[in-house]
């Protein structure tokens, strides 16, 4: 008995130490990203803006992220069931989760050449539904960004009307 | 249209409570939660009518899957035993004339005892050779009957149903299992801190018991003396103790009450001694 708790506390510190650990350093490179990439806009309108001059080329881009949890994320999770209120641990994991996933899109529609990427759509899978011990387990999560990446070939349109 | 390049500030989408407070307030309140709930439960078992026990663990010896070892009981012992402990029982004062036990011995070689939900009380062949005389004998069963007398078999029980509440509650969000351990664990030392009450509960009960039916109450000790022995002999306390916290104020008192009610003790018969388990 005196041996479980041992394992659980020293399971706990370290899903602490390291969980946040990571947590810090993906932010740091999160928002560094971001700043680098910030010109790119990601916009959710299905229909391009018009432009005239130019023919443009469309093309589907994707960005996804799998991010694991914790397991003292995971313990506060358990015990959250209990007593209900927000999610804090899990708010962050998500947030991470999102905005990689986005960053991907925008580095894929970078290499495109994109000036825009239109209709861009967020989706979130848990991924260890059916793989865990017990049923309705969150272990770890996928988000899916994707949408249409538009950027602009060198060759005139022909306006004849 | 104009696109203008700027982030949203960060920590919109996220709370920026500290992990370690939700913790701390989270483990807190799991620990109250159990201990308040355990209280009730504790409350609403002394309401519970004992046929209404018995009726509930008819078909099941708690007691035998306890001990995890064989529990068929040669007839010419169990009746011994049985006889003993009816006997112990007809002493007792008209508020417990409700209560029916049955007795059972287990082929485990270490000694201790049993009372489980139902009415049941399991004896293990080990205690039979660690007293000896049938005073220290009853001084067992009259304990574990004192056990059955407070209830406390199903108090634990119902303690333990309220912790499986917990456990079911946390169990469809949790993969590996240690929420539940760690719940179950602070019951678990809730539940060791009162043994200690319930013990010495049972052990005032006993001594009653043993004084109406023998007129002395001689052998009390037996076999609290015999477990304390082995101990210092092997190092390391037998498994009894776990349960059952044999401290020196206990056997104090014990020795005590044998003093004052000095007498003389009777044999356990030989054919039962020599009797090996099946």
């Amino acid at each position: 008995m005196l041996l479980d708790i041992i394992i659980l506390i020293s399971l706990l510190a370290l899903g602490y130490y390291f969980g946040q650990r990571a947590e810090k350093k993906h932010y740091k490179s999160i928002i560094e990203r971001e700043n680098q990439l910030i010109k790119l806009p990601l916009v959710a309108l299905k229909t391009p803006p018009p432009i005239k001059q130019y023919e443009v080329n469309a093309a589907l881009v994707t960005g996804s992220v799998v991010i694991s949890i914790d397991f003292f994320k995971k313990f506060i999770a358990s015990l959250k069931m209990l007593f209900g209120g927000r999610l804090t641990t899990y708010e962050s994991l998500l947030d991470r989760a999102r905005r990689e996933a986005l960053l991907r899109l925008r580095e894929q529609a970078k290499i495109r050449n994109a000036f825009v990427v239109l209709n861009t759509r967020i989706e979130t899978a848990s991924i260890s539904k059916s793989s865990g011990r017990r049923e309705g387990s969150i272990g770890s999560i996928e988000v899916v960004a994707y949408g249409t990446a538009i950027s602009m070939t060198n060759r005139r349109r022909n306006i004849t009307s | 249209m104009k696109y203008v390049p700027s982030q949203p500030p960060e920590g919109i989408n996220v709370s920026n409570e500290h992990p370690l407070k939700s913790f701390l307030i989270l483990t807190s309140g799991t620990i109250a939660s159990i201990f308040i709930i355990s209280l009730f439960a504790d409350f609403i078992v002394g309401f519970i009518p004992v046929e209404y026990e018995r009726t509930l663990f008819k078909d099941k010896n708690i007691g035998a899957l306890m001990v995890g070892s064989n529990t068929d009981t040669p007839e010419e012992v169990r009746q011994y035993l049985q006889t003993l402990a009816d006997s112990l029982h007809a002493q007792s004062g008209n508020e417990y004339r409700d209560h029916q036990f049955k007795v059972s011995l287990s082929s485990m070689s270490q000694p201790n005892a049993f009372a489980a939900p139902g009415g049941y009380i399991v004896v293990t062949h080990g205690l039979l050779k660690s007293v000896s005389s049938e005073n220290g004998l009853a001084m067992v069963l009259a304990h574990e009957i004192g056990h059955h007398y407070e209830r406390h078999p199903l108090r634990g029980l119902g303690r333990g149903l309220v912790v499986a509440f917990f456990l079911s509650a946390i169990s469809g969000f949790d993969v590996g299992g240690y929420a539940d351990r760690f719940v179950e664990r602070t019951a678990f030392i809730g539940q060791l801190a009162y043994s200690r009450k319930q013990e010495t509960d049972s052990d005032h009960i006993a001594i009653d018991l043993l004084q109406k039916k023998y007129d002395h109450a001689n052998g009390a000790s037996e076999f609290f003396k015999y477990i304390k022995n082995s101990g210092e002999h092997n190092g390391e306390p037998p498994v009894f103790l776990s349960t059952h916290p044999s401290t020196q104020e206990r056997l104090d008192y014990l020795e005590e009450m044998e003093r004052r009610n000095y007498g003389e003790k009777k044999n356990i018969p030989k054919n039962i001694l020599d009797k090996p388990p099946l």
